[in-house]
C-alpha cells in the first residue's frame, strides 16, 4: 500500500503537469530535433566558462536567450528549471530580434531569424554571449556555435576564435565533439548573409 | 551510413524508439494491456482516456536531461521516433567504447583498446599475441567471437579465432567499438557465440584535415600515425591514413629478452559519397605488412589487405537497402609451423524496414574462403588447399507487446556451411521499460560455432613425421543455449547502473580424444560445459568534467567430459578464465584543458595453466600546447616492472614490462 501511494505520489503530479499545460499540449511539443537541440543548449552551458564580468552579482542567473520566434515552446524553461551552474540558477529569456541582448549568456538564433542573423550577431558580439545558430552561414557571420544535421543526427560546429574574442572559454570536451570547421575558421564568407 | 545495417539494427537508437503510442497493436494486445493490473493503467484510464500509457514517465525533458552530449549526438531526430533514448537501450549486454574514450586511454592498437571494455576477458601473451573473449573460453585465438571492422568479418575461418596482431586500424579514426557480450548469432551468425565486437570507423566527412601522431617510449619505441582527409567533389569525402608500430621485446620469466620485437605498418583509405539524397556509397581498404619476432626461431611475416564497397539506399522513409561486397587477403608465415594465404570474398544484402508496428530487418549473403597452406614439419592441413562456401540468411522482427512498455524481438539466422550443412540459430529477446528510467531485458538464444579447417583438416606432426593429433571430418558444430538477462537504470543525472547475468549451456565442445586402440589424438566433440556469471557496471559523472566507472565481472565456467568421452585434456585447451575481474576507470578534464585518465584492472588467477592474479594500472596525462597540438604522457602496466597474463608457467613464459611513452598529436 505504501509502495502504491509512493507511486501515486510520483505519477499524479506528472499527470497533472502533462494535462495542465493544455489539452493540446502533447501536439505542441517541439519536434524531436528541437527537443534534442534544447538539451544541447543546456549542456553547452555546462561546458563553457564565462568571464567573471558576465555575472554582476553572485546570484545573477545564467541567462539563456532565444532570439525571435522560439521553436522550443516551454521546453527550455522546463529543462533548466531547478538546475544550477556554478551555484547559479538558470533563466530563459525571449528577445525580440531588435531587442536588448545584454545579460544574455547564451543566445540561440533560430532558423526563422536567418535573414536578420548578421544584425543580431553584430549586437551580441560585444558582451560575453555565446551565440548558437542553426544554419550554414552562421559561423561565417560571426556566430560561435552552429547546429547542423548529419545522417539525421544533430551535430555542431564551433568557431573557437570568435568565442575566445568574446572572453569565453569552451571546454576541450565540447571542442572535441564539435566538427572541425577549419575552412569556416579561415575563410569567413560574410557575403553568404547578404540578401 | 558508416557501418553495417546489422549493427545499425541493433544499436541505432531509432530502431528502438519508434513505437509511437498512437499506433496501438490490435485487439489482442489491447486485451493484454487491460489485463495488466497496474495502478498506473488504472490511473491512466481514470485520468486521461486516450493518453498513451507511457506518457507519465516519458516526460521528454527528464529523459533529455539525462543524456550526455555524446548520446544526444546519436539520436536520430528525423526518421522515426519521438522518444530519445541512448544507444544502450538494446535488449543485450552492450558496451560502447567511444572514440574519445579510446583516444584518452592511450591505446595504440584495437586489441589494447579492448581492455577498456567491461566484461571482456583480455590477456596479452607477448607483443603480438592476445587472448580475447567474452563470457569465458579464453584462449589465444579464442574461437567464439564475431569480430568486425566496418562490416568486414575478421576472424579467420582457419580456426575461428582472430589474429589480433594484424587486425587493426588508425585508432584516431575509430568512431566507436561496440561490444556485445552473449550470443548475437541470430544477427551475425556462426561464431557470434559468446560475443560480438564491432569496430566502426568514422565517416570520411568526420575525419577531415591532417592529423599527425608521433610517439616514443621504452617499450613503444616508435609509433607514428598520419591521416589526411579531404573533399571529393560536391557530395563526397575521403581520407587516407598510415600507421607504424615498433615495439621493443618483452622479457621472459627467466629475465632474458623474449625476442618478440614487433614491427608493423599499415595504410588505408575510406571514401564516402552521396549518390543522391537517398543513397550513398562507401569504398574503403587497408594494406598491412609486419614482421613479428618469435622466440628461438625466425620472424613471423604477415601481410594482407582488403577492399570493401557498400551502397546504402533509402527505399522508403523508414526503410534501407544495403549491398556490401568485400575482398580480403591475408598471408601469415610462422617459420617451421604454419604458412597460409587466405582469400575471402563476401557479398551481403540487407533490408530493414518498418511496417506498421514492426521493425523488420532481413538479409542474405554468401562468403567464399580459399585457404592455401604450406605443410611444415610440425603442422599440415589435408587438403593443403580448400575452398569453403557459406550461405547466410537472417530475419528479425521487433514489435511492441505493450505499447511503449514491452518489446519483443524474434529472429533467426539460417546458414549453410561446408562442414555441417544447415544451422539454425534463433533468438528471442524481450525488454521492459519501467518507470524512473529503468529497463529490464531478457533473452534466450541458440548459437553454434561452425567447424573450421583446424578441426577438419589439421594434422599435427611429432618427431619423425608421425601424426600425433588430427582433425576429423566427423567434427560437428559446438552448440550453445544461452539464457541471459539484464537491468539498467539511470536514477539521477550523472549516474548509471547496469547489471547483466547469464547462464549458458554448451554442448559438443571441442575435445581431444585418444582412440582405442591408441592412435593419434582426434579432435572430437565430447565435452560439454555450463557457465554462469554476473557483470555489473556503475558509471558516475559527479561533475561535468569528471567521469568515473567501476565494473565487476564474475564468471564460473565448468567444462566437463560427456559420458563415454575419450578426451584426455578435460577442456584445458578450451578456456582459461579469471573468476573475478575488476575494472576501475577515471577520466577528468583539469583546469588548463589538461586531460587525466587512469584505468586500474585486477584479474584473479587463472587455473589451467596457472597464472597468478595481478593488478595493473594504465594512465595518461595530456595537455594542449596550442589548439590542435596535444602532448601526452602515457603509461601502461605501471604497477610492476613486469607481469604475466597468460600461458604456461616456466622460464619461457613472457612477462609484460612497464611501458611509458611520450606522444604528440597534431591536427592542422
Amino acid at each position: 500500500m505504501r509502495c502504491r501511494s509512493r507511486l501515486l505520489a510520483i505519477v499524479v503530479p506528472a499527470m497533472v503537469v502533462s494535462l495542465g499545460a493544455a489539452p493540446g499540449a502533447l501536439a505542441q511539443e517541439p519536434s524531436l530535433e528541437y527537443q534534442v537541440k534544447a538539451a544541447f543548449l543546456f549542456n553547452f552551458a555546462q561546458f563553457v566558462d564565462w568571464p567573471p564580468a558576465a555575472f554582476p552579482s553572485p546570484t545573477t542567473p545564467v541567462t539563456l536567450c532565444v532570439a525571435g520566434e522560439d521553436p522550443f515552446g516551454a521546453l527550455l524553461d522546463r529543462l533548466v528549471a531547478g538546475e544550477v551552474h556554478d551555484g547559479r540558477p538558470f533563466a530563459v529569456r525571449r528577445v525580440a530580434p531588435a531587442g536588448e541582448l545584454s545579460g544574455c549568456h547564451l543566445l540561440f538564433v533560430p532558423r526563422t531569424e536567418r535573414a536578420r542573423a548578421a544584425a543580431i550577431l553584430a549586437r551580441a558580439v560585444g558582451p560575453a554571449t555565446l551565440t548558437v545558430g542553426e544554419f550554414p552561414e552562421f559561423l561565417a557571420a560571426g556566430g560561435m556555435m552552429n547546429f547542423f544535421l548529419e545522417e539525421n543526427k544533430v551535430r555542431f560546429e564551433i568557431h573557437q576564435s570568435a568565442a575566445e574574442q568574446a572572453g569565453l572559454r569552451i571546454s576541450s570536451h565540447l571542442l572535441r565533439l564539435a566538427r572541425v570547421s577549419g575552412a569556416v575558421d579561415t575563410e569567413p564568407q560574410p557575403y553568404a548573409l547578404v540578401p | 551510413m558508416c557501418f553495417t545495417a546489422r549493427a545499425f539494427r541493433v544499436f541505432d537508437t531509432n530502431q528502438y524508439m519508434s513505437w509511437a503510442p498512437e499506433r496501438l497493436l490490435p485487439a489482442v494486445m489491447r486485451r493484454l494491456r487491460r489485463s495488466v493490473a497496474l495502478a498506473v493503467a488504472a490511473m491512466l484510464a481514470g485520468f486521461a482516456p486516450g493518453l498513451p500509457a507511457a506518457e507519465p514517465y516519458d516526460q521528454p525533458v527528464e529523459r533529455l536531461k539525462l543524456l550526455s552530449l555524446e548520446e544526444l549526438m546519436e539520436i536520430d531526430v528525423i526518421s522515426v521516433s519521438r522518444r530519445p533514448e541512448p544507444a544502450t537501450d538494446a535488449a543485450a549486454a552492450i558496451t560502447v567504447l567511444t572514440g574519445e574514450e579510446i583516444r584518452r586511454s592511450g591505446a595504440t592498437t584495437v586489441a589494447q583498446a579492448l581492455r577498456l571494455a567491461p566484461g571482456l576477458q583480455v590477456a596479452r601473451l607477448n607483443n603480438r599475441t592476445w587472448a580475447i573473449s567474452a563470457r569465458g573460453f579464453n584462449i589465444t585465438n579464442a574461437n567464439k567471437l564475431e569480430v568486425m571492422i566496418d562490416g568486414r568479418s575478421v576472424y579467420t575461418p582457419l580456426l575461428s579465432g582472430v589474429f589480433w596482431d594484424v587486425q587493426d586500424t588508425l585508432l584516431a579514426d575509430v568512431d566507436r567499438i561496440e561490444v556485445i557480450r552473449g550470443p548475437g548469432a541470430a544477427m551475425w551468425g556462426a561464431n557470434a557465440v559468446n560475443g560480438v565486437i564491432n569496430i566502426i570507423t568514422r565517416r570520411a566527412a568526420e575525419s577531415q584535415g591532417t592529423r599527425l601522431i608521433l610517439g616514443a617510449g621504452n617499450e613503444e619505441v616508435a609509433l607514428a600515425g598520419a591521416r589526411y582527409g579531404g573533399r571529393l567533389g560536391a557530395t563526397g569525402h575521403y581520407r587516407v591514413y598510415g600507421k607504424y608500430n615498433y615495439r621493443d621485446e618483452q622479457k621472459l620469466a627467466a629475465g632474458l629478452e623474449a625476442e618478440d620485437l614487433f614491427r608493423k605498418g599499415q595504410a588505408g583509405f575510406r571514401m564516402d559519397r552521396d549518390l543522391s539524397p537517398r543513397s550513398g556509397v562507401t569504398l574503403q581498404g587497408d594494406l598491412y605488412l609486419g614482421r613479428l619476432g618469435q622466440l628461438n626461431q625466425g620472424d613471423t611475416h604477415v601481410s594482407g589487405g582488403n577492399l570493401l564497397g557498400r551502397i546504402v539506399r533509402r527505399t522508403a522513409p523508414r526503410a534501407h537497402l544495403q549491398a556490401q561486397f568485400y575482398y580480403d587477403r591475408s598471408y601469415r608465415h610462422v617459420p617451421l609451423i604454419f604458412e597460409e594465404t587466405l582469400d575471402t570474398w563476401d557479398f551481403d544484402l540487407q533490408h530493414q524496414l518498418q511496417a506498421s508496428d514492426h521493425h523488420v530487418v532481413w538479409g542474405a549473403g554468401y562468403r567464399r574462403s580459399l585457404s592455401r597452406t604450406v605443410a611444415s614439419p610440425t603442422l599440415l592441413f589435408d587438403p593443403t588447399e580448400r575452398a569453403t562456401g557459406l550461405f547466410k540468411a537472417f530475419a528479425e522482427d521487433e514489435f511492441g507487446l505493450l505499447p511503449d512498455r514491452v518489446f519483443l524481438t524474434l529472429g533467426s539466422k539460417f546458414e549453410h556451411n561446408a562442414y555441417t550443412g544447415f544451422e539454425i540459430q534463433p533468438s528471442g529477446r524481450v525488454r521492459f521499460l519501467l518507470p524512473h528510467k529503468q529497463m529490464v531485458w531478457s533473452a534466450v538464444s541458440r548459437a553454434v560455432r561452425m567447424p573450421t579447417r583446424l578441426e577438419n583438416d589439421a594434422r599435427f606432426l611429432g618427431p619423425g613425421g608421425a601424426v600425433v593429433l588430427r582433425g576429423s571430418r566427423a567434427f560437428r558444430s559446438e552448440e550453445l543455449l544461452a539464457f541471459e538477462g539484464g537491468y539498467r537504470v539511470r536514477p539521477v543525472p550523472g549516474l548509471a547502473l547496469e547489471l547483466a547475468a547469464f547462464r549458458n549451456r554448451y554442448d559438443h565442445l571441442r575435445s581431444q580424444d585418444l582412440p582405442s586402440p591408441p592412435g593419434p589424438i582426434v579432435l572430437a566433440n565430447t565435452l560439454e560445459a555450463t557457465s554462469s556469471g554476473l557483470e555489473a557496471l556503475v558509471r558516475v559523472q559527479p561533475v561535468a568534467r569528471v567521469h568515473l566507472s567501476a565494473a565487476y565481472m564474475r564468471l564460473a565456467l565448468d567444462i566437463r567430459r560427456k559420458p563415454g568421452s575419450l578426451d584426455v585434456r578435460g577442456g584445458a585447451s578450451e578456456g582459461n578464465d579469471p573468476d573475478h575481474q575488476l575494472l576501475l576507470r577515471a577520466s577528468a578534464d583539469l583546469p588548463g584543458q589538461i586531460e587525466l585518465d587512469a584505468a586500474f584492472r585486477a584479474v584473479s588467477a587463472l587455473s589451467t595453466p596457472p597464472v597468478p592474479a595481478y593488478a595493473e594500472l594504465d594512465a595518461r596525462l595530456g595537455w594542449p600546447l596550442k589548439p590542435g597540438l596535444v602532448i601526452s604522457l602515457v603509461g601502461h602496466n605501471l604497477l610492476h616492472d613486469r607481469h604475466p597474463e597468460f600461458g604456461a608457467a616456466g622460464p619461457q613464459r613472457v612477462e609484460l614490462e612497464r611501458s611509458v611513452s611520450l606522444r604528440l598529436s597534431w591536427d592542422f
